[in-house]
């Protein structure tokens, strides 16, 4: 231990040495440079910094000893003093959860709320999909020229939209790019900033059910590709845990009376399918019960991820 | 025939490479120790290859040397026996990290991580009935890093009792302690059992480790190997969530890496599917790594492993620290940023940059 005491006392005799000339000469250069060259200010109050640092390591080696004794009783005060320290910093994750309707994503989204309670996560749940605000006008625009209108649901008499703005070359390029931007804004307030200020969010569908509902009213299966498809996209944060539950049309027919067609799922369905192959999403059948389904979500999912094991 | 090929011919029992033996006695007996005991590897392994290739016997110098080593590695085993037995019976929470599966790693100390810090005053309680006295480091250490050595032992090798605050490199914040506890195992170490994180975790915890001190030496290699092939279902997944979380890419990259390009030069085989490293090349810094890796170590990687500091330095500092803002406290950040510093500093001080 001697030895390495010595050591210590010559390296910092040599850093205190080095690093005292180094910020001699920095300061001179910094007073000279200052307001003439702003990068190279900047560079040399940077190396400045870091030559106090290398004092102040320098000074601390050359008057101590690298290596103290301590007693029991020190040990004792020192846990006192640190025991309220934070324990983790593992990051909350967004989970986003989508799929065609009747595919389970609200029960899976509060079972996995349920676990996820047991930690000390600020939780929070948001259901993300129809958010207009100033596409109004260009919605009742479109109802007077008749590319919007409700339609009644032949099995339950329930009453639901119908957008088909393909029908008109214009609309369907305007649509998008208005919606679009609700979107941006929505997400802005209800995804980017409760993510930052360290909110973990557990979303109740997300921009890909957006694109999807855009590819369908619209017809461009191009969409995906273009500028408005990727900055869509984009609204999903990274990184983030993002779950396409898939289910037989029929099924998912069965569990919500305000479907308007089995085909209307087919159509989505398979527009799913091939968005999550593309973006290389995470694909769960939800095809069974839900604690089945669940399962394989944690297993499949949730168990490659940290966050999911400090959950309780 | 090359120092770095008489040591990995002589540690690894799975390389396939055809050594030439012929030179070996021109070797400087001097450099062979300096060799072995840098990569942290036991001489041992380089007077039985020495007799399984018909040679005569090596200088004494080498033999005292593997005899050193050899009862270092006993010592270091009967401590890991003590540390254990105490904590079990004092019911520590804890695992033991950095515990390298190849059993000729000539190890320096026993590192422990204890859950949180009233375990750890609970493990040095019980080190302190068994007659350890206690020291702390000056230098940017953590207030609660404390290093545990028996009195009794003032003729045996030093082996500290190494206890962590939580997993961190000086101060390089690189995990949770809640997230190893969660999956931790119980594994045999030379008839010891002992508990010690999951396979994906110890990789994880060396892989940054080695990093940190910039440089991997062959024993880390050879202990990620046998993680890898020996684990059921290594999880190449989650160890990149962890990455990623932690902002530690670059250290998981660089080592895997340098696992893979090992495995393919000496082993002649390949463990790990592309993907599993294609991911991690989204990250500017593993780009970085990618080329130097190209440039530099193409076909001849010299052990250990030395990280240029611009990488594992410079970049990882600003790259990590990034990743951890707004997540870790103010104090906790600026000493996580400059422990790359010190890791740079103890480099140059050891001769090394």
């Amino acid at each position: 231990m001697k030895c390495k005491i010595g050591r210590d006392k010559l390296v910092g005799l040599c850093l205190l040495l080095s690093s005292g000339s180094a910020l001699g000469y920095l300061l001179y250069s910094t007073a000279r440079l200052f307001g003439v060259y702003g990068i190279l200010t900047v560079l040399s109050s940077f190396a400045t910094v870091l030559s106090c640092g290398t004092l102040l390591v320098g000074l601390k080696l050359l008057v101590y000893e690298s290596e103290r004794p301590i007693t029991l009783d020190e040990m004792e005060d020192k846990v006192g003093k640190y025991a309220g320290e934070p324990k983790t910093i593992l990051s909350a994750l967004p989970i986003f959860m989508c799929g065609i309707d009747g595919s389970g994503k609200t029960t899976q989204i509060r079972m996995i709320a349920r676990r996820l309670k047991k930690g000390n996560w600020k939780l929070r749940y948001t259901w993300l999909r129809w958010v207009a605000l100033t596409c109004y006008p260009f919605l009742v625009l479109c109802r007077l020229l008749g590319y919007t209108c409700w339609r009644t649901n032949e099995r339950n008499g329930a009453k639901y939209p119908e957008h088909s703005f393909y029908r008109n070359r214009v609309v369907a390029a305007i649509w998008p790019y208005l919606f679009g931007l609700d979107t941006f804004a929505s997400h802005l307030f209800k995804v980017w900033i409760p993510t930052k200020i360290g909110y973990m969010g557990l979303y109740d569908r997300c921009a890909i059910d957006i694109l999807v509902d855009l590819i369908v009213e619209t017809r461009d299966t191009a969409l995906p590709e273009k500028l408005l498809g990727k900055l869509l996209l984009a609204l999903v944060p990274r990184p983030s845990i993002v779950i396409v539950l898939d289910i037989d049309e029929e099924t998912a027919y069965g569990r919500k009376s305000d479907i308007p067609s089995i085909e209307y799922l087919r159509q989505r369905r398979k527009i799913y399918i091939s968005l999550a192959r593309i973006l290389g999403v995470n694909v769960i059948d939800g095809n069974g019960p839900a604690e089945s389904v669940h399962q394989r979500i944690v297993e499949e999912i949730l168990l490659h991820y940290p966050l999911w094991y400090c959950s309780g | 025939m090359s120092l770095n090929e008489v040591l990995i011919a002589s540690s690894d029992d799975s390389c396939n490479r055809n050594v030439d033996s012929l030179h070996v006695d021109e070797l400087d007996a001097k450099s062979i120790v300096r060799k072995f005991t840098d990569n942290k590897i036991s001489l041992e392994r380089f007077l039985s290859w020495n007799a399984r290739q018909g040679r005569q016997t090596p200088a004494s110098g080498l033999i005292d040397q593997a005899q050193k080593d050899r009862m270092f590695r006993q010592a270091w085993i009967k401590k890991l026996e003590l540390v254990s037995e105490l904590f079990t019976k004092a019911r520590v929470e804890h695992v033991f990290i950095k515990l390298m599966r190849y059993p000729w790693t000539l190890m320096q100390d026993l590192d422990v991580l204890a859950l949180d810090s009233a375990e750890q005053l609970k493990g040095i309680k019980a080190l302190d009935r068994a007659d350890f006295s206690f020291v702390q480091f000056r230098l940017l250490a953590h207030p609660l890093k404390v290093a545990a050595l028996r009195r009794a032992d003032k003729a045996e090798p030093r082996i500290l009792v190494d206890f962590y605050p939580g997993p961190m490199w000086i101060r390089k914040l690189v995990c949770d302690s809640v997230l190893i506890f969660a999956r931790k195992r119980l594994c045999r170490m030379s008839d010891v059992s002992v508990f010690v994180p999951s396979c994906e975790d110890d990789l994880y915890l060396v892989a940054t480790h080695g990093y940190n001190h910039l440089r991997f030496t062959l024993a880390d290699l050879l202990h990620g190997i046998d993680l890898i092939s020996g684990a059921n279902g290594f999880d190449w997944r989650y160890l990149f969530n962890v990455a990623e979380t932690y902002g530690t890419a670059d250290a998981v990259y660089l080592y895997l890496r340098l696992l893979e390009e090992y495995s393919k030069a000496f082993r002649g085989q390949s463990f790990m599917n592309e993907d599993n490293l294609e991911v991690y090349e989204k990250t500017r810094i593993c780009r970085t790594i990618s080329s130097w890796l190209k440039k530099e170590c193409s076909g001849q990687t010299e052990f250990p492993v030395r990280i240029p500091s611009r990488i594992g330095c410079v970049f990882s500092s600003f790259y990590h620290c990034s990743r951890i803002l707004g997540r870790a406290r103010a104090s906790d950040l600026i000493y996580d940023f400059s422990s790359h510093y010190l890791a740079l500093c103890s480099r140059a001080i050891l001769g090394e940059t």
